[in-house]
């Protein structure tokens, strides 16, 4: 079940150019959980005394993270719109500290709207540079939803 | 006067406060110029200063910043990145620090799908603080009043260098 639904994020998120362009890649799908790693690169400083990240770029792993976990709890791909995401900055992400984790579960899910909890690290779990939230809107679109192979397709229906 | 003190110092002091030497200059050309992120957004000026004396920042669109293929529509974390980029520039150009402003949080609301042409921001502060300052910012296409997505932030004024 894991594996099927990572090749198939994996396939989902090569698909989309912003996430190529900045490296984001799908590295682990729990049950509860989607990790995802961007490895920083020279474009995404915002400081370049100190070679510290932009807030933008860590925030665009968080979106990224958030939209695969949703799909990770429906167990179906369906289309889905960001309603609100925020992002705490706890400290600035370095160039020179290798690649960045953000790990994203669903806090609840309800027929029309999704909760999102994600938190970034950068070497170590404990050295965490940011946290998120965010809310995203399902099934916005008539479009044609796509059910992960093996899994209930009815489940969405039997979420409170 | 900033940047002559900064030409007297040593070579090491001249790297470390060439942002000094923008921000005194004030000008968020050279700004978007110095920081890579704003470059590789490819942001531009819209408007200097528009009626309300805020600055307008335009996001050229291109292919790369799609994050919906099947819509098409610009990703999320672009529109944000545009934001935080478009209140960082607002506050270092009006707010005098030698040190690039940092962001301490960022709540963005999307309200309309970003088609794939270009958005212009522009950010309000609501508040200035000792050390932080309170920033709302708009985001629209080609209708000024048919907003695409919004975010509150917080953005701390970093003192000396």
């Amino acid at each position: 079940m894991t594996t099927s639904s990572l090749k198939l994020f994996r396939e989902l998120a090569d698909a989309v150019p912003h996430s190529k362009a900045m490296g984001i890649r799908l590295v682990d799908v729990s049950e509860q959980k989607v990790t995802l790693s961007m490895l920083p690169q020279s474009f995404m400083v915002g400081e370049p005394e100190s070679g510290t990240l932009i807030t933008g770029a860590v925030y665009s792993l968080i979106d990224s993270a958030c939209g695969v976990a949703v799909f990770n709890v429906l167990r179906i791909v369906q289309p889905i719109a960001t309603l609100d995401l925020r992002i705490d900055d706890y400290r600035p992400a370095r160039m020179d500290e290798g690649e960045l984790l953000c790990e994203a579960y669903c806090s609840r899910v309800t027929r029309d709207v999704a909760f999102l909890e994600a938190n970034v690290w950068q070497q170590r779990r404990d050295n965490q540079i940011a946290s998120g939230r965010g809310v995203f809107a399902l099934g916005t679109t008539r479009g044609e939803a796509k059910h992960i192979s093996g899994l209930d397709p009815k489940l969405r229906e039997r979420v409170p | 006067m900033k940047e002559q003190h900064t030409q007297e110092d040593s070579k090491s002091v001249t790297t470390s406060n060439s942002t000094a030497a923008l921000l005194a200059a004030g000008d968020p050309h050279m700004l978007i110029r110095h920081v890579p992120y704003m470059t590789y957004l490819g942001l531009k000026i819209n408007e200097l200063e528009d009626e309300d004396g805020l600055l307008q920042v335009r996001l050229p669109f291109r292919d790369e910043l799609v994050g919906n293929v099947m819509l098409p529509a610009i990703h999320g974390g672009i529109l944000g990145g545009l934001m935080d980029a478009t209140a960082l520039l607002q506050v270092a150009i009006h707010e005098p620090s030698d040190r690039f402003p940092k962001t301490v949080d960022m709540t963005a609301s999307y309200l309309r799908p970003a088609r794939p042409v270009d958005c212009i921001s522009r950010c309000r502060v609501l508040r200035r603080g000792r050390r932080a300052v309170t920033a709302w910012v708009e985001c629209w296409q080609d209708d000024r009043q048919r907003l695409i997505c919004s975010a509150q932030l917080h953005i701390l004024l970093v003192e000396g260098g």
